[in-house]
């Protein structure tokens, strides 16, 4: 067997030990701001860009760019692994993501649902307010196309802002749309619906079951959302002893 | 003198297509199948529609690429390693040499688009993925006759690849740089470099290929595969694929070989 023995530190020159020692300084450093940058720290969301410029970069793709936009906002709540609460969030910068999002692709349904099933879920009531007039937006340039979110928005507006007058308005604007716009009966009287003296969860599971009836939601992710809401909105009704 | 030319082919497609780049071609396939479902999983509604749109578009870029570096570097081998001057010493004539490249190019572009019609099934009917497939293949048909033209001209590979893509980027952006002329006449029509600008798009809208000659992602959308689309891009690419082609071959013609 071969005998390993070494020779004193003092052979090696002192360069080398000073490098040596150098860098693992350096590495201490590094790992000690690496662990610092680790740390959980919230960023803001940050103003949007115009629309031209994202059509532009699009390269004639507006709608999967509109479509990605709208996801990477949607990922904004998660940073670094954890969920941020959307209050959070700057709502003017946020109701400016969504003007843009649906800008850049009018047909999209993926602004108009952010604003009325994701971000509407806050306490602080301007904050749903800027959530209600983003539909409304939507809603004025395609009534066809949002009247469904309206329906939506009617009902944040009576049960999260308790502001009636503002629900019975918003329900006005749906059922003064002329006979061409196709949309069920219920819909049309959104004001029956508001006046009656439901609460929150069963007017929501009402407008869940109308909707899912109506045959008016085609895309199956979405169907899918509206049923899971609806099994927590029982859910919730039976602990209650609704 | 036609089978020449198919020998010439021949010769000059077993340069380019080989074991490395079949399994370049087998990662692009995947990485389209994998980034779709990765952003399927994050959409909450139009999952499947977001998904296909996506690999669709990341699949066109990729293979874009991928034709410009193909067909730049092969022709560029042939200016490297003194094949013209041998090539024009045998009985070929030079319009028998950019005829095999286009047949190198309709091959090369059909081979380079079978990650489309893979991958693209996982998210649509198959009508659509045989329609996003046509449509890519035409565009890699644009391309690699704009590479061919950039590379026969400048003769450096990075100087024609970037040549190539900045014309593609360029053809692809005209209409929006158009468009916000057009918005910016208002503020701006007294300044000169305003209407020299103004000027020079325009002109460049007659000269680079119209938007019809390029796939529609937003097309996909609609889920109906829309054969008129189709049927104008084949148009579009064949009328500028020609034009490209005999500007290739005055080139071609002028070229001196004999250093």
């Amino acid at each position: 067997m071969r005998n390993n023995s070494y020779r004193s530190v003092k052979q090696v020159p002192l360069l080398i030990l000073c490098m040596a020692v150098f860098f693992m300084l350096l590495q201490l450093e590094l790992s000690i701001k690496q662990k610092e940058n680790n740390k959980y720290s919230f960023q803001q969301l940050t103003k949007p860009q115009n629309v031209d410029f994202y059509r532009m970069i699009s390269l004639g793709s507006n709608r999967l760019m509109s479509y990605l936009l709208a996801i990477g906002l949607q990922l904004h709540d998660n940073q670094k692994g954890k969920h941020v609460s959307y209050s959070r969030l700057d709502y003017d910068f946020l109701s400016q993501w969504l003007r843009t999002v649906y800008l850049l692709n009018p047909d999209s349904e993926y602004p108009a649902f952010l604003a009325s099933r994701v971000y509407s879920q806050v306490k602080e009531k301007n904050k749903v307010r800027l959530m209600i007039q983003q539909i409304e937006l939507m809603f004025e340039s395609n009534p066809q196309k949002f009247w469904r979110r309206m329906t939506e928005a009617c009902l944040l507006a009576k049960h999260q802002l308790k502001d009636l007058d503002l629900a019975l308005n918003l329900a006005k604007q749906i059922s003064s749309l002329p006979q061409s716009i196709k949309m069920p009966f219920w819909a049309r009287d959104m004001k029956l619906i508001l006046l009656d003296e439901l609460d929150q969860n069963e007017s929501a599971a009402l407008l869940i079951v109308s909707l899912l009836q109506s045959g008016q939601i085609i895309d199956t992710d979405e169907k899918r959302f509206l049923e899971f809401r609806l099994s927590k909105i029982k859910q919730k009704m039976s602990e209650f002893g609704q | 003198m036609f089978s020449q030319t198919i020998a010439l082919f021949r010769y000059l497609l077993s340069g380019l297509i080989n074991t490395r780049l079949l399994i370049l071609l087998l990662g692009i396939t995947l990485t389209g199948i994998l980034s779709g479902q990765y952003i399927s999983e994050l959409a909450i509604i139009n999952s499947k529609l977001i998904g296909l749109a996506f690999t669709a578009e990341l699949l066109r870029y990729c293979l874009l690429f991928f034709m410009v570096v193909s067909i730049a570097y092969r022709i560029s081998q042939d200016y490297e390693l003194g094949q013209f001057d041998r090539l024009l010493s045998m009985p070929i004539t030079r319009a028998q040499y950019v005829f095999s490249q286009l047949l190198v190019i309709l091959t090369a572009g059909f081979i380079f688009s079978i990650p489309v019609i893979v991958s693209m099934p996982f998210f649509a009917s198959f009508p659509l993925a045989v329609y996003w497939f046509l449509s890519v293949y035409l565009e890699l048909i644009l391309i690699g006759l704009f590479t061919m033209l950039a590379i026969l001209s400048l003769e450096k590979l990075p100087v024609a690849i970037i040549f190539s893509v900045a014309a593609y980027l360029l053809s692809r952006l005209i209409p929006q740089i158009n468009s916000a002329l057009e918005q910016s006449v208002d503020y701006y029509s007294d300044e000169v470099t305003f209407r020299f600008s103004e000027y020079l798009f325009k002109l460049l809208q007659y000269v680079l290929p119209t938007s019809s000659s390029f796939a529609q992602n937003n097309i996909l959308f609609e889920l109906v595969v829309n054969w008129e689309n189709l049927i104008e891009q084949s148009l579009s690419v064949f009328i500028y694929g020609g034009f490209l082609l005999f500007i290739s071959l005055i080139d071609f013609y002028r070229k001196e070989f004999n250093h």
